[in-house]
């Protein structure tokens, strides 16, 4: 057994595999390049988004399940409420119960956050869930038009601000959704991936919505 | 069903993103005591009223919790975190436990 | 016909400088902007709007407010659209929906005009067309043909989008009369967040539609809306009110899926019909309607008017009629002492004391009979107003979970107890004034008595079914259908509660008859804004377009798409006991329990042992209910001293994760259950060549003495981190490798790569049906059921009695013990070749039932048919001779075994 039982739950140990996220068809097919980056095949579309609305592929970001006694949970989260995400040097810890929280994180820091988080404490349990939720983001102006068409979740902006999270139903898949300066991150199983790019692209088809890079998403920063 | 839950950790949300788990029951520890045993396993009370009951957040953070709900009025008059709710030892609804368990 | 209007006036709502036409069956009509379909076509001479749902009888306007069925009209192709609420666009096609060969000209009318014996009486069904018994289709088909409203086309495929939005507001307030507007500009100015829907053209209710006064009063409130900034839905309507204040609001092609923190009851009263002779003659209308048509339309409902009325709103719709330029000749008061000298002071005889007999007239009203203690008056007119008196419009209140009562003094239902979080205002929530007695119905006519105009129940039918026995409101509604129809007894709660009363001799205002429900959908709906854009959830694998690029058939199972074969399952078995084959099987669930408490929880969850197990091994378990039922089956890897990786079915992978933390919600151990199933992709490389290929991509040694069966451990394989379970679910030597859900394509793709010096095959779920069948490997759910206990499923060894610790289904399982075995689950081999179908039954000594099929296929391997079956104990020693029936009638002998039809002793394993 390798020193780390979970191990094979790891993408980032991979060598010379170009990892594939779960909408790689969807992006193809809608005249996306695919270029290695990080180890990921990641689309890359034309430059001119929709600014009214747009969906980007974030499959690719280091994910971490992190379960655990109330009090460690507090200490990795800084102590944030329930449905609070803190932001701290590109990490979001989203605090979705007393005992557990997720992390999202650029890939290449999985590691050594699930060291850093774990540091030989026995009671937290830190899986890597990087490929458990596919995640997309949804952007534009008609942000909540567009999350309305998916969803019975409350995101109007005095209930769902910036750095607020949830778990809950987003086109009938359990989900869990951050608005990261406006933009709403929508995580849901990486069996639902292909599923939810083509039903989000479908709420907001009368919106005006365009699939964008992942780079353009995480470039652009709206008014919340 | 269109009532609104409140999950203790996620806020009130539609009932349809919650899976029922069935009456909060005591669980009988023997098989000498037919009577007592086919009790848990097949007997339900089916409270017209006030009922405390099983509930998980399915579509959200995936945690179990219970639920003191009016059955009639379909009304949730507290929720709690197990254990939080002060009552009889709380186990699974072993009969909703199994076809939860199915589907 | 050219368009008649009235001068133009303040308030009135079209728009006479913007012409709009459209068709109205085959014929050219144009209306202004702001027409309803039902205002354009009256002002351009349409009388008759459609046939009534029995007899077929002429129906004109009645309600102009989108509460009656007589304007029920097919709009594009979609039937039941209400006329009256319907804005006309331009280049629409309208049609009537029921009459043939043409509304004025209708041939199904005549049903009505059969005798009584052949008649279309309440309870036909039931008692006309029974005899001769053969001739019912014949029936039947002339009734289909008959009854109904509209067609629905079942080649008509939707091509324009309909959507479904999820709304929060902090207010909702249905209906936008001066309450409703008055209640949402407060609702706005305190800050809250709110919206109105209103079903009408104009907001305002009766200050938009009741003549001049009201406009000034409509401006301020309109006004208000605006700057407190009211999100206004209108034409819209709220199709009812669910559980919870859940409010589908529909507008146009949206579905509004409202969930208000306040709801608020706006819907005012709606305005009553009075019963006697041909009631629903074309020309007999509403006060309300007569002065929408008036005011807001500028069209003239009539030149000569005759108003029957129990309330002093006939008095108000006289004089607003007189005004607007109809010549009202006289009102009758069914009241004998109510102060008429406002109307007698307009110029119009008033009538006290007399209540309308019948109107008279064959296609459209020519007149009306009145009468008092045996007097009779008669009128020549072509507009006959009825002012029933107007009830509140409660429905949404018991709807939402309250409750109404009856209100002796208005002679009304009023709110009782209200839901949380619901307001009523304005005459929803009841008025002040006493209300007058209103006739339950004419002195006896000959003539047709309509109560309710949605189903054609006439006061006979009522009397008929009270007569048969069915004494009451609620029984005489499921007998006649009154209530039942598309306006869900807005038109007939009122009338046909005093019917009813009269005829069994109670008194109306005791409150003794009670009052149907008004269920949803509040009004006609159709089926694409309830379906709008449906969601189908699918799960896929990091394989999938592999699979389906490869010939893949791809079958729902369970909420996944997974290949039943990829065009040959019997060559893809072969491929696996004679070389190689790869399958998907991502859909496994996948749980880690980790922590202290790790392997005592599994303990406590299993009939198994786990605490026992050695590291980097795996061991199959099963998972009972605590009713002692196999509820789920899997594997179960020892990772480290604290660290379990547990698999389970396809199916059971979301239960088995509830069922674990449920339990340890209870229990509350030391350890935490993460699932996985999304995380990893998972393969199973099987056949003889398996280690060879396999060893290739990796240098992790395979070797059976380093990697034996039931082995567990980590490798990179091409790459890729993987843990990999020395199983073999299909019988042959095998390796179950799980990893990343990101390089699952790419493994799949290098162990195809591998596997090509050795003809591998990728093998589907049939296949993998057949391997496992051979092995005698069950399928729980398929060969189990909720009765099947693991000592009688063959499968003692597995459970633990002696456990030191309680576990789930412990007591169950022991007491079945204690009571020993009725049945057994067996494998069986077919005698004569034939396969039976799986779910049939094995036949016991008695010619009877006593056993039932589970599993049933041929094994090309085996030349043979192979199954497994509960049989009787008495039938499951080894080597008993059963029989199995066959759907065709014959039967099928066949032989009971306990051994593995392939590879016994499971040397091939284990190799």
């Amino acid at each position: 057994m390798s020193s780390d039982p979970f191990a094979f739950l790891s993408p980032a140990a991979a060598q010379d595999v170009a990892l594939r996220t779960p909408m790689e068809r969807n992006h193809r097919a809608a005249g996306a390049e695919l270029e290695d980056r990080d180890g990921w095949r990641i689309a890359a579309y034309p430059p001119n988004g929709s600014a009214a609305a747009w969906l980007a592929d974030l499959s690719h970001v280091g994910k971490i399940d992190v379960r655990g006694p109330g009090a460690k949970i507090d200490t990795l989260t800084g102590g944030s409420e329930l449905g609070h995400a803190s932001h701290v040097d590109g990490v979001w810890t989203l605090r979705l119960s007393p005992t557990h929280a997720v992390v999202l994180c650029p890939f290449g820091r999985v590691a050594e956050l699930r060291e850093r988080i774990t540091s030989g404490d026995a009671q937290l349990t830190v899986v890597d869930m990087t490929c458990g939720w596919a995640a997309m983001m949804i952007g534009g102006e008609h942000v909540r038009e567009v999350f309305m068409r998916s969803s019975s979740l409350d995101v109007r902006p005095h209930r769902f601000p910036p750095g607020a999270c949830m778990a809950g139903s987003v086109m009938r898949c359990a989900s869990i959704v951050l608005n990261d300066a406006g933009r709403f991150w929508v995580l849901c199983g990486w069996e639902f991936g292909e599923y939810m790019w083509d039903a989000l692209l479908d709420a907001g088809v009368t919106l005006g919505i365009t699939p964008v890079s992942s780079a353009v998403a995480m470039g652009t920063e709206v008014a919340a | 069903m269109s009532f609104i839950l409140t999950c203790p950790n996620c806020g009130p949300r539609a009932v349809d993103e919650f899976s029922y788990g069935g009456e909060v029951t005591t669980r009988a520890t023997s098989s000498q005591d037919d009577r007592a045993l086919f009790h848990y396993l097949y007997f339900r009370t089916n409270t017209a009223g006030d009922q405390r009951e099983w509930w998980f957040h399915s579509s959200g953070c995936r945690e179990w919790f219970q639920a003191e709900r009016n059955t009639t009025r379909n009304e949730v008059l507290r929720v709690g975190r197990p254990g939080e709710l002060a009552g009889a030892e709380a186990v699974p609804d072993a009969a909703a436990a199994s076809e939860a368990a199915g589907g | 016909m050219a368009d008649a209007r009235l001068a133009s006036r303040q308030g009135e709502l079209i728009d006479r400088s913007r012409q709009v036409s459209f068709t109205w069956q085959g014929a050219e009509v144009s209306g202004y902007a702001g027409d309803t379909i039902a205002s354009a076509l009256f002002a351009s001479g349409t009388r008759v709007f459609s046939r009534s749902f029995k007899y077929h009888r002429r129906r004109g306007l009645m309600c102009c407010a989108g509460q009656c069925p007589n304007c029920l009209v097919n709009v594009d192709g979609e039937p039941t659209v209400r006329a009256c609420v319907t804005p006309i666009e331009q280049g629409m096609t309208v049609n009537h929906l029921n009459a043939w060969p043409s509304l004025n000209r209708d041939f199904l009318h005549l049903v009505g005009r059969l005798t009584p014996s052949f008649g279309m009486q309440v309870g036909f069904y039931y008692k006309t067309f029974i005899h001769p018994k053969r001739a019912w289709p014949l029936y039947e088909k002339v009734l289909r043909n008959a009854a109904g409203l509209g067609k629905l086309d079942p080649e008509h495929r939707r091509t324009d989008r309909y959507e479904k939005v999820h709304r929060h507001v902090d207010v909702l307030v249905i209906g936008g009369g001066e309450a409703g507007l008055e209640a949402a500009a407060e609702a706005a100015e305190a800050g809250k967040h709110t919206a109105l829907v209103d079903e009408g053209l104009a907001l305002g209710g009766y200050l938009a539609w009741g003549g001049p006064n009201g406009h000034a009063r409509l401006d301020e409130l309109l006004g208000r809306l605006t700057s407190a900034g009211v999100e206004i839905l209108q034409p819209a309507f709220a199709g009812g009110v669910y559980e919870g204040l859940l409010v589908p609001v529909y507008q146009g092609r949206t579905m509004h899926r409202f969930r208000p923190a306040e709801l608020v009851i706006a819907t005012g009263a709606i305005e009553q019909p009075l019963v006697f002779g041909n009631n629903d003659l074309p020309g007999v209308m509403l006060g309300t309607a007569a002065r929408r048509l008036v005011n807001q339309f500028r069209v003239m409902p009539g030149e000569e008017a005759v108003v029957v009325t129990s309330s002093d709103e006939g008095f108000e719709a006289a004089c607003d009629l007189a005004d607007g330029g109809v010549n009202v000749i006289a009102v009758a008061d069914a009241r004998p002492d109510a102060d008429g000298s406002r109307v007698e002071d307009a110029g119009i005889e008033y009538l006290a004391g007399f209540q309308p007999l019948q109107a008279k007239g064959s296609k459209a009203v020519s007149g009306v009979v009145v009468t008092r203690n045996g007097e009779r008056r008669s009128f020549g007119c072509d507009l006959l107003v009825m002012a029933g008196g107007s009830v509140g419009h409660t429905a949404f209140v018991t709807q939402g979970g309250g409750t109404i009562r009856y209100d002796r003094e208005q002679r009304r239902y009023v709110p009782d107890s209200l839901p949380k979080g619901m307001r009523v205002v304005g005459s929803a929530a009841g008025t002040a004034a006493a209300a007058g007695a209103v006739p339950a119905k004419a002195p006896k006519t000959s003539c047709k008595q309509i109560v309710c105009f949605c189903e054609d129940v006439t006061t006979k039918d009522i009397g008929l079914s009270l007569d048969e026995g069915f004494r009451s409101l609620e029984l005489s509604k499921r007998y006649t259908t009154v209530t039942m129809g598309p306006c869900q007894g807005r038109m007939c709660h009122r009338n046909s509660g005093l019917v009813i009363a009269e005829e069994l001799g109670l008194d109306p205002d005791a409150q003794r008859v009670g009052v149907t429900t008004a269920r949803p959908p509040h009004n006609p709906t159709s089926f694409s804004l309830l379906a709008a854009r449906g969601y189908e959830p699918v799960k896929r694998t990091s394989t999938h377009h592999w699979h389906a690029e490869h010939g893949g058939k791809m079958l729902w199972a369970g909420d996944w798409k997974r290949p039943y074969d990829y065009g040959d399952a019997q060559s893809e078995a072969d491929a696996v006991h004679e070389s190689l084959g790869l399958i998907d099987v991502s859909t496994l669930g996948k749980l880690i329990v980790r922590g202290p408490d790790a392997a005592a929880f599994l303990e406590r969850l299993y009939p198994n042992r786990f605490g026992d197990m050695k590291l980097a091994r795996v061991r199959y378990g099963i998972v009972c209910g605590d009713d002692g039922s196999i509820i789920d089956d899997g594997t179960v890897a020892r990772l480290s001293d604290t660290e379990y990786y547990v698999t389970t079915t396809s199916s059971g992978a979301g239960g088995m994760e509830q069922w674990f933390t449920w339990w340890n919600a209870v229990w509350k151990m030391d350890c935490e259950i993460v699932n996985v199933t999304s995380t990893i992709a998972a393969f199973n490389l099987a056949g003889p060549n398996a280690r060879t290929a396999l060893q290739g991509l990796t240098d992790f040694d395979l070797s059976n003495e380093a990697f034996p069966y039931l082995g567990a451990g980590q490798a990179q394989i091409a790459g890729v981190p993987c843990l990999i379970l020395r199983i073999g679910f299909v019988g042959e030597l095998g390796y179950e490798i799980h990893l990343p859900s990101a390089a699952g394509e790419h493994l799949w793709e290098k162990l195809m790569e591998a596997g090509e010096p050795y003809a591998v095959k990728p093998f589907g779920l049939e296949p993998q049906r057949v391997l496992r069948l051979e092995k005698m490997h069950i399928i729980v759910g398929q060969d189990t059921n909720a009765e099947s206990n693991p000592l009688e499923a063959g499968m003692p060894w597995i459970v633990k009695l002696d456990k030191e610790s309680d576990w789930i289904g412990r007591y169950a399982i022991e007491w079945y013990k204690n009571r020993g075995d009725r049945f057994a689950l067996v494998g069986w081999e077919a005698q004569n070749g034939k396969v039976p179908v799986e779910g049939t039954q094995v036949i016991g000594a008695d010619g009877g039932p006593a056993g039932r099929i589970t599993s049933s296929r041929f094994s090309r391997r085996l030349g043979k048919a192979i199954g497994i079956a509960w049989v009787p104990l008495s039938m499951s020693e080894d080597g008993t001779g059963i029989t199995i029936s066959d759907p065709s009638g014959a039967t099928i002998p066949a032989t009971v075994t306990h051994k593995a039809f392939y590879d016994p002793d499971g040397e091939r394993l284990r190799s």
